[in-house]
């Protein structure tokens, strides 16, 4: 970690009369490498370096006691004087500024020991990419009847450092990997099958399996048709997991509390008619090998796991440090890796029944997170007619979680996909789908 | 403060050492200011973005591109990416020729009246307290409003061994958010502009906001329509994102090359209404400052220009990044896009909008009999191979025998196959609206500035 930058910002910083302060820097290390049908397009190597700073002041005039934020980020190569004006010209926004005032402890904190970093990547990301890459060209080969179209691979080392004026400091260094690719499939390479999934360690991107299943999607593509319009039990799976739950997580945010606009009530429960399976979603901010994992928020105090939802009803807000102290609920941070319990049935037993609908791919499956409606066209998925399975694709799935969620089942078996960690599918039964 | 013009001579000699070793090599620098000043009904703050100050030495070894970037703009660093680049071997293929273009050295600048970094903060902070204010005495129903204004002043830099460009971009944002609730729905909005030019265009249209907060209202509940495939007229904006989905994803040629377009096999053929022309430019600023996608050069230094995409009903052209151009040996057009120095240029779109036609709006509604008027777009998908597409909106109003019947529901997601909806347009409005506030993505990721636009349109579409 470049320590010099991070510590002279905060020589500067210290020299000001600031309420509270936080420095966080960044610095990335990134191999990218891009294919074309097996043929190298671009490989991308670089550094970089980001330092933000977050600084609040005490406003005082004859209307009370307000709070003043505001945050900046400062180029590597400023100078002193540069670094000077640019933290002088964000305290004098900050000051511009009265929110309700709120207290930022001033005590000192213990870190847990936490790694998210992969040995391997941290050595050299560009080896690891091309060791990636070279076993994705080796395993695409191996599939007939598909060409894949295009990879693209980030793999990336990050080290975080974060100080604030309690004199908290900790280094977090974490490692990412992304993939994207295509699969074609048909006489004319007509249907294709987009894929994307990231991952914090090399095992946890399973690379042969996602190959496998996307080679396969691709060629059932080819003879998929629209469904006829009308209302299905339907069990959403891979891409629409992502954000399925987005409604719930905005509405127990203390922030939509405070704004006024949340529907949920704390103790209450989640909807009018609950779900079949109850639904606990729970927050965990040191998932091993979770993409959001994190240390502490922006004021260094340290996070840790909590229940938002537990069986159907409303048991905490995600409330950050000004929301907790206005509506006078506990602190819990921000959300980081959000994760939702499993259910009792395999995903077999749902999608068996005559008539089922399984939906795997969309053109991009993102929920209203205020309303709770979703809406997207559907890529692929399969519906069940006399025990088989039969590849759909085209026309649209819509509806609003809020309507459907008592009717909702969770499957037995947790997935790590992205962001999402939760149940591998997630029925409901009535939701609308447009087609032929 | 760091000036890119400064390193001119730094990537010019960086260029000039890297092509005695490899046929090709360019850099790319750039330098953001931002400021973003918000007002939400219960909390403020300013921040001041990333300044992205960083830069990209690009070379073709004669088989593929390389690439070093890093956010330490110094002689020191750039050599230190001269270095790293010579450590690679030339490849000998000679099937694809990069093309650096015509010899030009030029410095470009937008068109800033009052300089958006000269207002003082306070300025802007009580702008946006006011307008959030005025917002918020429209409805009871509005729980909580954030009204913004901000700007980017974007300076970039191009070297190749012909070409040395700069050029100094400035776009001011004024945007708004409102969520209204009645504790047992929830609905939000938004609308706002983004415009070349600094602080002059910093007003408040309280017309067009009472407009959308009334629209709001309807939405706050509204039920869903009965899935089905109806005559419907897009609105200026939801026609923009129909052609941002429709032939703009599905003409950038890098897609042609990794064959995930279809549009590759029907240049020269008809694709959609004769009525339809479709464009994608960069310059489109030079006539509307709110066409904010607007450049001088791109990030791989093709001069701007405008490109027809389609002509009548015909599919003529695609837009190209470097690669692809020089690979599927066609005309480059401006295209060649980054998210920022730190990220690889993709064919991207800038500008891209349907060329207005001559019906009046009132003429088009008479001509429905049962349908849908679709406003308030939100967001949109492409499927260049599938040619199928998604949009959604907010708001579709019920249309019977030529007139609005009141009844609004919401949301809304238009489905269908990309020819089929292009063929299916009947009509074409004489009116033309930008909507400014876009940004794009390349699949889910790699997101550049962007604006659509359009007339109103009549057509057929599948909805739910």
């Amino acid at each position: 970690m470049k320590n010099s930058f991070h510590q002279k910002v905060i020589d500067i910083l210290k020299k000001q009369n600031i309420y509270f302060w936080t420095v966080k820097s960044i610095f990335e290390k990134r191999a990218e490498s891009y294919f074309i049908f097996g043929e190298p397009e671009n490989q991308r190597y670089g550094e970089t370096e980001k330092h933000t700073i977050f600084l609040w002041v005490i406003n005082e005039d004859n209307n009370g006691k307000f709070i003043g934020n505001s945050t900046a980020t400062i180029s590597e190569k400023s100078s002193d004087e540069e670094i000077e004006k640019t933290i002088k010209d964000a305290i004098i926004a900050a000051k511009l500024v009265k929110n309700p005032f709120f207290e930022i402890p001033q005590k000192k904190y213990q870190y847990p020991s936490f790694s998210n970093t992969d040995i391997e990547i941290k050595k050299d990301p560009s080896s690891v990419c091309y060791k990636l890459s070279s076993q994705i060209k080796d395993l695409s080969l191996k599939f007939t009847d598909v060409k894949l179209s295009t990879t693209e691979l980030f793999v990336s080392y990050i080290e975080e450092k974060l100080t604030t004026s309690a004199e908290n400091s900790y280094e977090f260094d974490h490692t990412k990997l992304m993939i994207e690719g295509v699969f074609l499939a048909g006489k004319n390479l007509e249907t294709e099958s987009f894929f994307t999934d990231q991952a914090v360690f090399i095992d946890d991107l399973k690379v042969e399996q996602i190959l496998k299943d996307q080679a396969s999607y691709a060629k059932d593509s080819i003879d998929a048709k629209p469904l006829s319009t009308g209302k299905y039990n339907v069990v959403f799976s891979l891409e629409a997991l992502e954000d399925f739950f987005s409604f719930f997580y905005t509405h127990s945010n203390a922030m939509a509390v405070y704004n006024r606009f949340s529907l949920l009530k704390l103790d209450q429960p989640i909807a009018e008619n609950l779900p079949k399976n109850s639904l606990t979603i729970k927050v965990d901010p040191q998932i091993k090998g979770g993409i959001y994992s994190a240390i502490s928020d922006q004021y260094g105090i340290p996070l840790a796991p909590f229940t938002v939802i537990e069986k159907n009803r409303m048991n905490k807000y995600i409330a950050q440090l000004q929301y907790s102290q206005y509506l006078n609920i506990p602190y819990t941070g921000p959300a980081t890796n959000f994760i939702i319990e499993k259910g009792d049935s395999s995903i077999e037993e749902l999608t068996s029944k005559e008539g089922t609908v399984h939906l795997l791919r969309f053109s991009a499956f993102s929920p209203k997170d205020i309303t709770g409606d979703f809406s997207s066209e559907i890529r692929l998925g399969y519906i069940t007619k006399n025990g088989k399975k039969i590849p759909i694709k085209g026309g649209s799935v819509s509806g609003n979680i809020r309507n459907l969620i008592h009717t909702m089942k969770l499957t037995n078996k947790i997935v790590k996909s992205g962001s999402y960690i939760g149940p591998d599918g997630i029925y409901l039964e009535g939701v609308d789908i447009a087609g032929l | 403060m760091i000036e890119l013009k400064e390193f001119q001579k730094d990537f010019s000699q960086a260029v000039e050492k890297l092509e005695e070793k490899f046929p090709y090599a360019s850099a790319f620098a750039q330098k953001l200011e931002s400021k973003n000043i918000t007002s939400s009904t219960r909390e403020d703050n300013v921040s001041f973005p990333d300044p992205q100050t960083g830069f990209t030495l690009t070379i073709f070894n004669g088989e593929n591109f390389i690439e070093y970037f890093s956010s330490n703009l110094s002689s020191e660093e750039i050599n230190n990416g001269v270095k790293y680049l010579l450590s690679y071997e030339v490849k000998n293929k000679k099937d694809v020729i990069i093309d650096p273009g015509e010899k030009i050295e030029k410095d470009f600048s937008q068109e800033v009246k009052i300089d958006p970094a000269s207002i003082d903060l306070s300025t802007y902070l009580d702008k946006a307290k006011e307008n959030r204010s005025k917002i918020e005495k429209l409805s009871k129903l509005i729980q909580m409003t954030m009204f913004r204004l901000g700007y980017e002043k974007r300076d970039e830099l191009f070297v190749n061994r012909n070409k040395k460009l700069f050029q100094r971009l400035c776009r001011f944002e004024s945007l708004y958010f409102f969520i209204l609730s009645d504790g047992k729905y929830s609905a939000e909005m938004f609308d706002g502009f983004a415009k070349i030019g600094g602080f002059e265009h910093a007003s408040f249209d309280e017309e067009k906001v009472k407009k959308v907060v009334e629209d709001g209202i309807k939405v706050l509940g509204a039920p869903r329509l009965t899935p089905g495939t109806y005559t419907c007229i897009f609105s200026p904006a939801m026609a923009g994102m129909f052609a941002h989905e429709a032939f703009g994803h599905g003409t950038e040629t890098d897609m042609f090359l990794k064959k995930r377009a279809t549009g590759e096999e029907y240049i020269g053929k008809q694709v959609a209404s004769k009525l339809v022309n479709m464009w994608d430019s960069p310059i489109l600023g030079l006539k509307d400052n709110e066409a904010c996608a607007s450049f001088y050069f791109d990030h791989e230094g093709e001069l701007a220009n405008a490109t027809q995409i389609i002509k009548d009903g015909i599919l003529i052209s695609g837009l190209t990044d470097l690669n692809s151009a020089s690979r599927l040996k066609i005309k480059r057009t401006p295209n060649g896009r980054r998210e920022s120095y730190s990220h690889k240029a993709y064919a991207r779109m800038t500008n891209t909008y349907f060329e207005n036609g001559k019906t009046p709006f009132n003429d088009m509604l008479k001509k429905v009999d049962y349908g849908f008027y679709i406003d308030h777009a939100t967001n949109g998908m492409e499927d260049p191979k599938g040619w199928g597409i998604q949009l959604e909106a907010l708001y579709a109003a019920e249309i019977k025998n030529g007139s609005f019947t009141g009844k609004v529901f919401s949301p809304v997601i238009v489905t269908g196959y990309v020819p089929d909806l292009l063929m299916s347009i009947s009509d074409v409005g004489n009116d033309f609206k930008i909507s400014s506030l876009g940004y794009c993505g390349k699949g889910h990721k790699e997101w550049v500035k962007v604006t659509d636009a359009g007339p109103h349109l009549l057509l057929k579409a599948r909805l739910a």
